[in-house]
């Protein structure tokens, strides 16, 4: 093992390094800091290439990289200088662990990385916890290139809408009619590379390889292995999540499967729910950071760099208009070398719009009513609908254990009234569900946007801003539910102050980003200290930086400055100080590089 | 077994090296060395060329030696032989012979203990194709996880293979689930055989499985042959992957076909030398007997697993009853430095991730150490080593 006296805090560059034969994983970590590389190795290797690391480090880590790529250059070629003749001795018979450290530092000097964090569903009203992650930029705001402006979004609800679209999303519907079925055929027997992709965005593979089983319909080829690929990949995944699940189990854990994880069930035999993401939901903080430090300690789950959501949180006012905290972190694993698996863990509830969230019963598991709920929820929360979810919704209302009075309560409760309306009116005209829930709803949304929901993105995005403002009003009151609303959708600074949570953030319903800087080996609950701000029972706050059972996160908001890595590392090493805690209680190894070519979806 | 040793020229030579690596290598003894040297003495041309008198010869002798090999693995009735340098371009060969047998969205399963060269073939076939590949799960402690089949769509899949004998721990698969899997689909089964072929006993007949792929240098052969001891009727299926002399039947006309049968795959002059060798390294097994090879390599196995110090070495598990190796973690030390270790006081052991390092990740592991013995080894050997190490661990302490 490297010495971990080396150790450097958020690498803004990873790599690692696997040995042609001899097993060796080692892994370089480092960033730049005016003009100087630091850097530092971790992992598993034998003493020469541990030798050759330390040597490395100690000689160059925060020297100017020019000099640095010089001397590395040189050391490629076997080029020593006086001093490095025992490096020349050992790499006669060990040649490639002495080329292991080297080549790995080569490797980052000859690369560039950028860094940012950037959003990666553009449209507005997107999703705010899909954002893409890159090493970190240091600087508060997002770098994103999302919509702002009524201008900019009137032109934009211009060009939303897409009729090839529509024609393909409509082809997933779990029931297709004669007509639609003989246009399945015609469109779908052979597909352009353009719709090919449409189709893998929309999610839509599985979708038409049972459609085309169940009417005895042509099918692409290449849509027919991609579901094949994610029906496959899903198998292998549910070998994973069952471990997982069995943890939770076993350790008395208030966390439950939702969506895909729990909704497949309800689907007819012969008839694939795939997914990529197991989605959980912690009512409990300290139950979510238990589960956390499993998977990433234990199950090998990693948080990724480069490609999708980090780990955030945010406050808002749940129904019953107290304060809460939100949070929903991103864990990956590649499984057989060639199957993700992704594990996406929403803590305090699951996120209804901007600025709502469903809380289940703490003591409860959640029932098919809570699913049916966050189906809603997450038919709504993305810039379009997917036709996953409208099939989902539809399976599970004709479930024959639907409790109808529950379901009409928990609508009521939740505030889903609304989105719900619209949801089962496209159901009972284009699926005739017939499954009767009394519910009131409270805004009449215009009959055209009704009628033409979910396969217009237009229609979806009224559809949400309206009842996203029906909420904001009954929270916030009428003219600040009013303002709050324009600031979600035109992504302007909120003005709506915490309170409870105000040391972690001043403003309600903004996401706050965490970047991973330190990531225990274990879960650690006793970590206490006068000062340390209490933010709630296991998190505190030190001035950039979050104090969590699992780790420290430097918080990226809109309040704080611009931190440099002089500053953070500083305030990383009075925390270390302060709570005690010493490098043998870091995981060195909890991130990966994002391998998209994995990806299924 | 240890007086064995005196059977072979290179232990005779290096009386001081402790061999303990025999599940990457064998070593001939003198009466395979002899055979290839006698052929290549007395007849040295190929087969299947001329009519001349060499060539008659040279013909009798690769169908007398293949005779013996198919018969030394009960393949005589329904399988033929198609030969190549070893089992990794056997396996490279059958891969890509099957490649018009593999659609868009078939699926192609193998184990979770496979070595390099029965992964990628596939995963290269599979990306050629559009055809998916899937492992069987291992469960916690080395088992597999056999229920993951009833999880497939059994009409997708078009192939399975899979190793027989695991080259980490021995784990040697489970005959009558391969027994089940075969009623209960059309895929091809193939199963690489090499960790097993110098150990125990293999019945193909028996067995059933469509291929079966080894190495002559992991039997006590000579290296540069291995062979795909494929069911007839398959080998009309498959497509021939090398071309040229030999195993063309007509070049002339719009396009040109090819030998019947097994020789379609042999292109090119073929050295008789190696399979009339191979033939011996047979006949120099069953006179010892399989049944106390096995015998020997369990008892080497039994005393290891009791002699092996928990504090010290961590065993990977899964091993069968009759293992012929061991793979560890020494504790605290790298397997490099053990491996350094060894070679200073004449072991020959292997270190790293044995060329499966999905294994290994399986298993959580990145490097290994293993053990291997066979023919010639003895208790002494691993216990020499053992000392070795716990001197060594004690020393550092």
């Amino acid at each position: 093992m490297i010495n971990k006296s080396h150790l450097l805090w958020a690498p803004e560059i990873i790599k690692e390094s696997n040995g042609i034969a001899c097993g060796d994983t080692l892994s370089i970590s480092a960033y730049r800091d005016d003009d100087k590389l630091y850097f530092c190795y971790s992992g598993e290797a034998c003493k020469v290439a541990v030798k050759v690391a330390d040597y490395l480090i100690d000689s160059f880590s925060g020297k100017e990289e020019r000099e640095v790529f010089k001397c590395v250059k040189r050391l490629r070629f076997g080029q020593y200088t006086e001093e490095e003749q025992w490096i020349s001795m050992l790499a006669v018979k060990r040649k490639s662990c002495v080329d292991s450290p080297v080549g790995l530092l080569y490797e980052i000097l000859s690369e560039n990385n950028s860094c940012e964090i950037d959003t990666r569903e553009q449209s507005v009203l997107a999703c705010d916890a899909c954002v893409n992650t890159k090493p970190i930029n240091w600087k508060p705001e997002k770098g994103d290139k999302r919509i702002t402006g009524l201008q900019a979004i009137a032109r934009e609800l211009k060009i939303m809408d897409d009729s090839i679209e529509s024609e393909i999303q409509r082809l997933g519907l779990c029931i297709l009619s004669e007509y639609q079925q003989a246009y399945f055929s015609d469109r779908l027997a052979n597909v352009s590379d353009k719709d090919f992709k449409l189709i893998k965005k929309l999610r839509l593979a599985v979708l038409l390889f049972n459609n085309a089983k169940q009417y005895n319909l042509t099918l692409d080829k290449r849509i027919e292995e991609l579901a094949i690929k994610q029906i496959v990949s899903l198998n292998v995944a549910n070998e994973e999540i069952r471990i997982v699940n069995a943890y939770i189990k076993e350790s008395n854990l208030r966390i439950d499967a939702v969506k895909g994880g729990k909704t497949n069930r309800y689907y007819p035999e012969g008839c694939y729910r795939t997914h990529m993401d197991f989605d959980y939901l912690a009512a409990d903080f300290d139950d979510a950071f238990k589960f956390i430090s499993y998977l990433v300690n234990e199950r090998h789950f990693k948080l990724v760099i480069g490609g999708s959501v980090p780990f955030s949180l945010k406050a808002l006012l749940n129904t019953d208009k107290e304060e809460v905290l939100t949070g929903h972190i991103h864990l990956e694993k590649i499984l057989q070398n060639r199957y993700q698996v992704v594990v996406d863990v929403n803590m305090g509830g699951f996120p209804l719009g901007r600025t709502g969230i469903i809380q289940c019963n703490k003591a409860e598991k959640i029932e098919l009513e809570d699913l049916i709920c966050i189906t809603v929820s997450h038919l709504f929360k993305h810039e379009h609908a997917f036709m996953k979810d409208i099939n989902d919704l539809y399976y599970l209302l004709k479930s024959p254990e639907l409790n109808q009075n529950l379901l009409s309560e928990k609508l009521e409760k939740y505030k889903l009234v609304n989105l719900f309306k619209v949801a089962y009116f496209f159901l009972e005209k284009e699926l005739q569900l017939n499954t009767k829930i009394n519910i009131e709803s409270t805004v009449e949304f215009s009959q055209k946007r009704i009628d033409s929901w979910p396969m217009s993105r237009k229609s979806h995005f009224y559809i949400k801003a309206r009842d996203m403002f029906e909420l904001n009003k009954k929270q916030f009151g009428e003219y600040v539910g009013l303002k709050e609303t324009i600031n979600q959708i035109c992504g302007g600074q909120g003005e709506i102050s915490t309170k409870k949570y105000y040391e972690l953030n001043h403003i309600m319903n903004e996401r706050v980003y965490l970047y991973p800087i330190v990531i225990f080996n274990r879960y650690v609950n006793n970590l206490r200290s006068e000062e340390l701000i209490n933010i709630d029972s296991s998190m505190f706050r030190r001035e950039h930086i979050l104090i969590l059972p699992i780790g420290l996160f430097l918080i990226q908001n809109s309040r704080y400055s611009e931190i440099g890595r002089e500053t953070l590392n500083t305030e990383i090493e009075e925390i270390m100080n302060t709570l005690g805690i010493d490098t043998s209680l870091c995981n060195l190894n909890y991130v990966m590089k994002a391998r998209k070519d994995t990806w299924l979806y | 077994m240890k007086d064995r040793r005196l059977d072979f020229s290179l232990f005779r030579n290096n009386k001081d090296i402790t061999y303990l690596d025999y599940a990457a290598t064998t070593f001939m003894p003198d009466q395979v060395i002899k055979s290839w040297v006698h052929y290549q003495q007395n007849t040295g041309v190929s087969y299947n060329r001329g009519n001349g008198i060499l060539s008659d010869i040279a013909e009798n002798e690769y169908n007398k030696a293949k005779k013996i090999i198919l018969n030394f693995f009960s393949a005589e009735e329904t399988y033929d032989f198609v030969f190549g340098k070893n089992a990794t371009e056997c396996l490279n060969i059958v891969a890509y012979s099957l490649r018009d047998c593999l659609n868009q969205g078939d699926v192609i399963l193998m184990g979770p203990y496979e070595h390099h060269s029965n992964i990628l073939p596939w995963e290269k076939m599979a990306k050629e194709t559009g055809a998916c590949l899937v492992q069987l799960p291992l469960l916690e402690g080395g088992n597999i996880n056999y229920s993951f089949w009833d999880s497939l769509d059994k009409k997708r899949i078009k192939v399975i293979s899979i190793s027989m004998v695991s080259n980490i721990n021995s784990y040697a698969i489970d005959t009558m689930w391969l027994k089940a899997v075969k009623n209960d689909c059309d895929a091809i089964i193939i199963l690489d055989v090499s960790q097993q072929v110098g150990h125990c006993e293999l019945d193909c007949e028996k067995i059933g499985a469509d291929a079966y792929i080894m190495s002559a240098h992991k039997m006590y052969g000579p290296k540069n042959i291995g062979a795909a001891i494929v069911k007839k009727q398959l080998i009309e299926k498959m497509n021939p992957v090398l071309v040229g002399g030999g195993m063309v039947w007509n070049s002339l006309g719009a396009g040109p076909t090819w030998q019947l049968g097994a020789k379609k795959f042999e292109a090119g002059t073929f050295d008789v030398g190696l399979v009339s060798a191979w033939s011996e390294a047979c006949k120099y097994l069953n006179s010892i007997g399989m049944d106390a090879v096995r015998e020997s390599d369990r008892r080497i196995w039994e005393y290891v697993k009791k002699r092996m110090d928990r504090r010290i070495f961590s065993i990977v598990p899964g091993g069968n009853d009759n293992s012929s190796m061991v793979s560890f973690m020494v504790n605290s030390v790298h397997p490099h430095d053990v491996a350094e270790m060894a070679s200073l006081h004449n072991f020959e052991i292997r270190t790293g991730h044995m060329c499966a390092q999905s294994t290994l990740d399986n298993l959580g592991y990145k490097s290994l150490c293993r053990l291997s013995w066979g023919i010639g080894s003895d208790i002494s050997d691993v216990e020499a080593f053992i000392c070795l190490v716990e001197e060594e661990c004690l020393h550092d302490k």
